[in-house]
């Protein structure tokens, strides 16, 4: 860099100095006036695209917590977006959190895989499941999942739900903070869309979810500085191996802890439903409007014995937290015509590795069955009323 | 803005606005320590938004009246001593790690900024008087020396006799504006352009903090940390001599390309140059000397060894007293002790530049940014994270 000032006078170097200021200033008010972040921008050109394309998955374990990207890059580098859907297939697209996206087993062990392989017959088509799980639970999220994948055209979208992932505390929110701003435009989309049912929601969360630019700030073109370091380590992300996290823990056969993560006291379940659960409101409706079915599922997970099972199923959730969760799920489904299945306990515990959601293959086969079974029945039929 | 920031920030525009007339006006010695005092303090209060640190302004004035009153008397070792032991005081903050906040002592002397700087100005003002190497200069120019707005918190250590020599000249106005403002464009650009940038992305991957990242994101991390240390220094340097030009001191330059140095020796000349000058006057040449009169030119590798890990150990103790700096300084001693002894064996180099003597100093450059990006592992975390992270980056689980 240039340590002597390369103008010969001082004159010189202010006219200079006015002149980058003059253009500076234009630009940005040109950037302002077009509504273009140039940040923005950039992080929609990525590897991913280009090289990172057929990904099972939309992210793995080791590539969500920094190598967050838009919900367009990630669906471009989804196999979900290789080629238009065949006449013949029955498209569904799975969301949830960790143990759905299969957390811990190879791409070939997953739900969505094995639903496949059981080459499930709906009317003349045949079933072709695509994992659109997520590792973290976030019904706000899931849904923003599911507003992308209605572009592929599924013919159902089957959701697994979690108390976590209707955790109404603010703070919980945040943990998908980065999300959030990659997909500003898609979530005030969604709740322009849905006004009567999310705005609140979004209201009252906007100010610690999404960056906002305060005072001055305002006025500037170049804002979100925070993406760019997430956006610079995806770069890497074709080129490495996915961490599966796999894990050789047996949860099952562990003693459930005196203290569960979540009970009754915990802020974001003092009052069920709230207003996270218009959540899947508005997805049953969007899917609908997008010309699919949803099946809402309560997600299995890990039913522990011996001491202090009388209080905790597991140490995620004190009993009387869930079974009131259960409850009211049931009701609140039946209520606003979403088609349900509670298959809260149908896993064995010994199928469970390092969490109470995350199962090994055997766990996924025998979740897979019992979708198998539901799907048949064509038990996937909402009619969600506002 | 609370009002005492108003104030701060209106007296320190204005003292320095004050400095850069009087530096150009051939205003008295006297006035001009008079606005030095008053930016510094100033400085010294917005930076830290502390009114307590204005009482560390006040040791440090006591220090430098003690430094002018000892220097030139038989006391001066002893007054090293004083200088060395309040450079370790100050330093306690990184020997306590992250318990510092929990002793309010400990934690009040975060707010003793820049003193690291400071000390070896003043031990290099007191070990040059008692040598008789100062030359005439006055109380009021050594006080304008060492505290100085533009030098006070992030160096250079730039030694006395050319910046009084640049406080006695009558420069060109117009010529300073130029050549000072383009240095802080030129570090304001360093700073908010490059650094902060890449602060952004090594905090957001921060290894020290969270060392079990993938084998890509250590690097990435690492490689990253390696121009960030850089383009954030350099910018508080291009800074400094920027705001120092427009006042009317001449202050050295103390990046040269660091990172495309061809060995470990070349790069100590362009990396913080004025600290290593420092160490290399002040502890490496005394010591080889007094070792090599000591055993009459005998273990001559062995003096070499030891100089070189004395004066690097001390270079990585001057940046904290923890585990992680005094490592650093031990591999960067170490670096420079095998560098040597190869560079003795082969010989003096061919001048004449051919594809192999091109290649090979394209070679000996990045090794030498491999040796110098490894070392700052240690500069980054404690030692036990350190560890860990280069068990990171070499794919070992530990």
């Amino acid at each position: 860099m240039m340590k002597q000032s390369p103008f010969p006078t001082l004159g010189m170097f202010l006219r200079a100095l006015t002149k980058a200021l003059i253009i500076v200033l234009v630009v940005n008010a040109l950037l302002l006036i077009a509504h273009i972040n140039p940040i923005r921008e950039l992080i929609t050109l990525n590897t991913w695209d280009l090289l990172g394309r057929g990904r099972a998955r939309l992210s793995y374990p080791s590539d969500f917590p920094n190598g967050q990207l838009p919900l367009e890059s990630l669906f471009g580098a989804h196999m979900i977006s290789e080629k238009p859907k065949p006449a013949g297939e029955f498209r569904v697209v799975l969301l949830g959190e960790s143990g759905i996206a299969g957390w811990g087993v190879p791409d070939q062990d997953t739900l969505s895989a094995q639903l496949t392989r059981a080459g499930i017959a709906v009317g003349s088509k045949r079933l072709v499941a695509y994992n659109l799980a997520y590792p973290q639970p976030g019904a706000p999220r899931d849904l923003l999942i599911l507003d992308a994948a209605i572009d592929y055209d599924p013919d159902l979208v089957i959701w697994f739900i979690t108390p976590a992932a209707l955790d109404n505390d603010p703070d919980i929110a945040g943990a998908n903070r980065v999300f959030y701003n990659l997909n500003r435009n898609r979530l005030e989309r969604l709740v322009a869309a849905y006004p009567d049912l999310l705005s609140n929601w979004y209201t009252s969360r906007a100010p610690a979810l999404l960056d906002q630019p305060s005072g001055w700030q305002r006025y500037i073109a170049i804002q979100d500085q925070t993406l760019l370091p997430v956006w610079m380590n995806s770069l890497f992300y074709p080129f490495i191996t996915p961490d599966l996290a796999h894990s050789d823990r047996r949860m099952g056969s562990e003693p459930v802890p005196e203290e569960a993560r979540f009970t009754g006291d915990s802020p974001g379940f003092k009052e069920m439903p709230n207003e996270s659960w218009n959540f899947l409101q508005v997805g049953c409706m969007h899917a609908e409007n997008g010309g699919a079915n949803l099946l809402l599922i309560n997600e299995p997970m890990l039913v522990g014995s011996g001491p202090h099972s009388e209080a905790n199923y597991n140490m995620n959730y004190q009993r009387a937290l869930y079974d009131r969760y259960r409850k009211v799920l049931k009701s609140f489904t039946a209520q606003h015509q979403i088609a349900y299945r509670d298959l809260w306990n149908i896993i064995p515990s010994e199928r469970f590795t390092d969490t109470p959601l995350h199962m090994d293959a055997q766990g996924y086969a025998i979740l897979s069955a019992a979708l198998r079974d539901v799907i048949s029945e064509g038990a996937f039929n909402s009619s969600c009323a506002r | 803005m609370p009002l005492p920031f108003i104030i701060a920030w209106a007296l320190g525009l204005g003292a320095f606005a004050g400095l850069v007339i009087a530096a150009h006006r051939g205003a008295s010695a006297r006035t001009r320590l008079l606005l030095v005092l008053v930016a510094s303090a100033a400085l010294l209060f917005l930076f830290t938004r502390q009114w307590f640190a204005l009482l560390f302004l006040v040791i440090n004035v006591g220090l430098v009246l003690g430094t002018w009153r000892f220097s030139r008397s038989r006391g001066w070792l002893l007054w090293i001593g004083v200088i060395v032991l309040a450079l370790i005081i100050s330093k306690l903050p990184s020997a306590f790690g992250k318990s510092a906040s929990e002793n309010p002592f400990i934690l009040s002397l975060t707010l003793w900024i820049g003193f690291s700087y400071l000390a070896f100005r003043l031990i290099h003002f007191t070990v040059d008087a008692h040598m008789g190497r100062i030359g005439h200069t006055t109380l009021e120019e050594f006080l304008i020396y060492t505290l100085h707005p533009s030098s006070l918190v992030a160096g250079p250590i730039d030694r006395i006799r050319p910046n009084v020599s640049s406080q006695r000249e009558l420069k060109s106005f117009s010529e300073d504006l130029n050549q000072g403002l383009w240095r802080i464009l030129i570090g304001a650009f360093t700073k908010f352009v490059i650094a902060n940038p890449l602060f952004a992305f090594i905090s957001a991957h921060d290894m020290t903090q969270n060392p079990n990242q993938p084998i890509h994101v250590a690097w990435m991390w690492l490689i990253t940390y390696s121009f960030y240390l850089l383009s954030d220094f350099a910018s508080y340097t291009h800074l400094a001599i920027g705001f120092g030009r427009l006042a009317g001191i001449s202050l050295p330059e103390n990046f040269d390309r660091p990172y495309l140095s061809a060995s470990i020796s070349l790069f100590w000349q362009r990396w913080h140059m004025t600290l290593s000058f420092w160490l290399r006057d002040y502890i490496f040449f005394p010591l080889a000397r007094d070792l090599r009169t000591r055993f009459r030119n005998r273990y001559r590798g062995l003096i070499q060894f030891i100089c070189h890990i004395t004066t690097m150990g001390a270079a990585g103790l001057w940046h904290g007293l923890s585990g992680g700096f005094l490592m650093w300084g031990l591999w960067h001693g170490f670096g420079l002790f095998v560098h040597g002894q190869f560079a003795a064996y082969r010989g003096r180099p061919n001048p004449e530049q051919t594809f192999m003597s091109r290649m090979r100093t394209v070679l000996s450059v990045v090794a030498t940014y491999a040796f110098v990006t490894l070392g700052w592992v240690f500069f980054a975390a404690d030692l036990p994270t350190a560890l860990r992270i280069y068990g990171r980056l070499f794919g070992i689980q530990r």
